[in-house]
């Protein structure tokens, strides 16, 4: 099972979070809004130019950019 | 595949064909009267306007193409076998019932100045002159939507 | 303390229905809408029932007691230090898991909890099972199942509410954190049992689990303290990113832990609102549509609109028709006729506008349209050095950019918040479009809509550029992360949006009938005198007004009248308008100010649409210079924000006027 970022998930994949590399403030927010090591997330949808990224996670959407997603490390179940 | 989504395929494909033909030929006609101050041979011109009620309109002619692309992207999906290619079929419908509402009631606006304020500006305006295809082709959508509301979830098997 | 008085604050996640739970129980009409950060100030209400006062304050929603935006710092302060007799968690049943988090944390601040299930409608629809008595069992806390949006569960809450405030014993339950981090709690409680005046305010774990996490406002708290040396020194020994990530997740490991006991849920793979979305933010559709429906609400501004207009124009014809004939003395007649039926009789003309906008902007916010804009923009803002959450404000402010800059508030970082506040002005609020309809009415025919609908997309324009500038000199830095939440689309409802568009639009009379009306009567006075000169001339106190500041305007097109209109339409925008109407002297007859403008030589179709760019740009009015100043805090932006305006007005108006010259218009 190998680990990859969030960012690289296509829609419709199953993941779960492993870590959250995030810093600072933004870090305790993901973290408020379910984004914990363990949850299971899926991508949902990008926007149309590409970003941000639209996710379900803890029974709800969520949407975050690129650049945060590509700090969040999980592997596809 | 289920038949009823056949049936929705085959609607979208009908409705995206006739918006994207009906949204062009008012944006052809709407752009190049306003920019050329052009109108179409006589002929063809009355059977735009009295026939199929379509009015030069640049931006109107550009909302139904867009709602065509919706049906026909509808259509494309449901073709090729993905199921919520149901979901443009839905916003189709709801699109369109959303701009034929909106001009049923630019129509009631007029039918008021009319009889209401009999408003000298509209002394030849006719009802006909009102109806144009987001209202005739909405009201298409209308009867679809009663038929199919309480069937676009897709349920988990 | 009196005994019968209570103090409830209805508290937690955004756009759960926390306000309108609030309107529900006071009666009052406090906006509500389905998006995160409707509400960015606690708003109180009473409710007498039984015998007890009940004070109600509805709070700005926050996902945690930890604070990032203002409007979610005014909820943790309520919460923490106000110390509400009793805290109602509004917890959203379609969406327990997340919302449970707020829950966790407001157990260990051990305050006295109900815990209402708003949107118990929506979790039985969907087919999920709720277990009540086991969630009151494991939260320790009476669980009331409530539909906010029809009234339903209320006076049960407020029963659970009065028993609850009788039964004065705290039963607790907390979360337990595992051996490591219980051990570091016990430590840092040991330390901090010697500042007795801090023991005394906050429960001591709950202090030190903050402490644990890294909370800035609780350190803060910390700081004098005694203690704090001894504190930090616990502090420094720990890797505190990896507590602040252990905790969070103990906590959702807990809820993760219980919620198969409260819940059962139903899975739609792909719900309504999911297929809503798949087509509205499609890659190539998105934006189109996006597009498709600001034009389609903006038609409907116009073409609804009209008849309505008419008959407000046929009534005050016939007011002004008897004015003229029976009233005496001549002066009087004038003032009443002139000036206030021919000027707040301008403004009042576009009643009917301004409802149907106000109306469509309550829809779009009710059915979480509003998100989705924000997301599908987000990177098109980011471009230009914007938040995608700012879009929110920019959209609001079509109806009035007072309310939009104060939306301004659940933006998180500062700078993104400075500059959205910056731009706002320059969206085209309701105040404006009176001079559009007016001027592109008169002088555009059947080209006017279009003029109209390009002066509104000159406003965002001009607001992007400005944005984009700002980040390049004054402003400098990058748009903070993007995280919002995406609620469900929901049907609007209609009362609402009624009570909405009810509410601004008679705020709107109200400004017609209080501060134009005054504006209306001064700038007659100034027509009318010094004693014997005709009636509106230049030898008149605005005449003169006028041939002072005419060379600036000279060169865009302005005569004195113009002018003068534009000086006083600094009050309100809608002045613009009424007071070409007093200046016309066409109090009359309403329509005749159509053909008095067109008879005007000074005034040409060209340079009426330099008039509708400079009135666009030209300054934020009085309201929300006012709010600008409140929300920044600074006099200095709020100067910057009028000197702008005025300099970009100009220029641009230059530019049409001059340029259009140039090409024979
Ligand atoms: N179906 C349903 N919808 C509800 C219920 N209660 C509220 N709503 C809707 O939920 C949305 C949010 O309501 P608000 O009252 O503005 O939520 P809030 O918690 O005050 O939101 P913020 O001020 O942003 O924190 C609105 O669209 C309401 O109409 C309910 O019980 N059932
Ligand atoms: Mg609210």
């Amino acid at each position: 099972m190998s680990e990859i970022t969030l960012d690289t998930l296509k829609p419709g994949d199953l993941a779960k979070i492993t870590k959250v590399r995030v810093k600072g403030h933004t870090r305790r927010k993901l973290f408020d809004m379910g984004m914990v090591a363990g949850s299971e997330i899926e991508l949902i949808r990008k926007a149309p130019l590409g970003d941000p990224i639209e996710f379900r996670i803890k029974g709800y959407n969520l949407s975050i950019r690129k650049d945060e997603a590509r700090q969040i490390f999980v592997h596809i179940i | 595949m289920k038949r009823d989504n056949r049936r929705k395929m085959v609607f979208a494909l009908f409705m995206g064909f006739v918006y994207i033909l009906f949204g062009t030929i008012q944006l052809i006609t709407g752009s190049s009267k306003a920019l050329l101050n052009l109108t179409a041979p006589e002929n063809l011109g009355r059977f735009i306007t009295d026939v199929l009620f379509i009015p030069p309109d640049a931006i109107g002619g550009f909302v139904l193409i867009l709602m065509g692309s919706v049906f026909i992207y509808g259509f494309v999906e449901i073709h090729s076998g993905r199921e919520e290619g149901i979901a443009y079929v839905y916003v189709g419908i709801l699109l369109s019932l959303i701009f034929a509402g909106i001009y049923v009631l630019a129509a009631v606006g007029n039918i008021l100045e009319v009889y209401i304020l009999k408003n000298t500006a509209f002394a030849d305006w006719s009802i006909l002159d009102d109806i144009r295809p987001e209202i005739y082709l909405g009201f298409i959508s209308l009867l679809s939507y009663l038929q199919w509301k309480d069937d676009f979830d897709i349920e988990n098997d | 303390m009196e005994n019968n008085k209570i103090r409830v604050a209805l508290a937690g996640n955004p756009n759960v229905g926390k306000t309108t739970l609030f309107n529900a129980i006071t009666g009052s009409r406090q906006h509500v809408g389905n998006w995160p950060g409707v509400t960015v100030e606690k708003k109180s209400g009473t409710k007498i029932y039984k015998g007890y006062e009940i004070e109600i304050i509805d709070l700005p929603g926050t996902y945690s007691l930890t604070a990032y935006s203002m409007d979610e710092i005014v909820a943790r302060d309520f919460i923490i230090e106000e110390k509400p007799d009793i805290v109602i968690q509004i917890v959203d049943a379609s969406n327990l898991e997340r919302n449970l988090y707020l829950t966790t944390q407001l157990m260990e601040l051990q305050t006295e909890m109900i815990i209402a299930l708003n949107m118990c409608d929506l979790a039985l629809e969907r087919g999920d099972k709720l277990y009540l008595d086991k969630m009151e069992e494991i939260l320790a806390a009476p669980v009331v199942k409530t539909v906010a949006s029809r009234n339903i569960g209320i006076e049960e809450l407020l029963d659970k509410v009065i028993e609850e405030k009788n039964n004065e014993q705290y039963h607790g339950h907390e979360i337990g954190y595992g051996d490591e981090i219980e051990g570091m709690i016990l430590e840092i409680e040991k330390v901090l049992i010697a500042d007795q005046e801090l023991a005394d305010r906050y429960p001591l774990r709950w202090i030190s689990i903050r402490l644990l996490e890294g909370d800035m406002n609780v350190m803060e708290k910390i700081s004098k303290s005694p203690a704090s040396v001894a504190i930090n020194d616990l502090l420094d020994s720990i890797d505190q990113e990896e507590y602040e990530a252990d905790i969070a997740d103990k906590r959702y490991e807990t809820i993760n832990a219980i919620f198969p006991q409260l819940c059962t849920r139903c899975n739609v793979k792909l719900s309504k609102s999911d297929m809503i979305d798949r087509v509205l933010t499609n890659k190539y559709l998105g934006i189109p549509i996006f597009l498709a429906l600001m034009w389609g609400a903006f038609e409907l501004t116009f073409a609804f609109a009209t008849p309505f207009t008419g008959m407000i124009e046929i009534g005050f014809t016939w007011l002004a028709n008897i004015v003229a004939d029976s009233l005496q003395p001549a002066w009087l007649a004038s003032l009443i006729g002139d000036g206030i039926i021919g000027g707040v009789g301008a403004v009042l003309t576009f009643v009917p506008n301004i409802f149907i906008l106000f109306f469509l902007l309550s829809l779009l916010e009710g059915s979480g349209y509003l998100s989705r804009a924000a997301f599908i923009m987000d990177r098109l803002m980011y471009k230009i050095g914007m938040h995608g959450k700012s879009f929110i404000p920019m959209l609001m402010g079509f109806g009035c950019n007072v309310p939009a800059i104060m939306a301004t508030r659940s933006i998180e970082d500062e700078k993104d918040r400075l500059i959205t506040i910056l731009v706002v002005p320059f969206v085209s609020c309701g105040a404006r479009l009176p001079i559009y309809i007016l001027f592109a009415g008169t002088f555009f025919g059947r080209q006017a809509g279009t003029v109209v609908f390009m002066m509104y997309v000159l406003g965002i324009a001009v607001a992007v550029a400005s944005a984009k500038l700002l980040r390049a000199t004054l402003v400098k830095g990058k748009p903070a992360p993007f995280i919002m939440e995406m609620p469900p689309y929901r049907v609007p409802t209609l009362k609402t949006s009624l009570i909405h568009m009810w509410d601004n639009g008679a705020m709107y009379i109200k400004k017609a009938g209080s501060i134009i009306l005054l504006g209306v009567v001064i700038i007659w006075l100034l027509a009318s005198f010094p004693w014997g000169i005709e009636y509106g001339s230049e030898a008149s106190y605005v005449g003169m007004i006028g041939h002072i500041f005419e060379p600036v305007m000279e060169p865009l097109g302005f005569d004195w009248k113009i002018t003068v209109s534009l000086i006083f339409g600094f009050v309100a925008k809608e002045i613009v308008v009424a007071s070409m109407g007093v200046l016309f002297g066409v109090g009359d007859n309403p329509e005749a100010l159509t053909q008095s403008l067109i008879a005007d030589p000074a005034i040409t179709a060209l340079s009426s649409l330099s008039l509708m760019v400079f009135s666009l740009l030209y300054m934020p009015c009085v309201a929300t210079l006012g709010v600008i100043k409140k929300e920044t805090g600074s006099w200095k932006w709020t100067l910057f924000a009028l000197i702008y305006g005025v300099t970009i007005a100009w220029i641009i108006a230059f530019i049409v006027y001059q340029g259009g010259k140039l090409l024979g218009y």
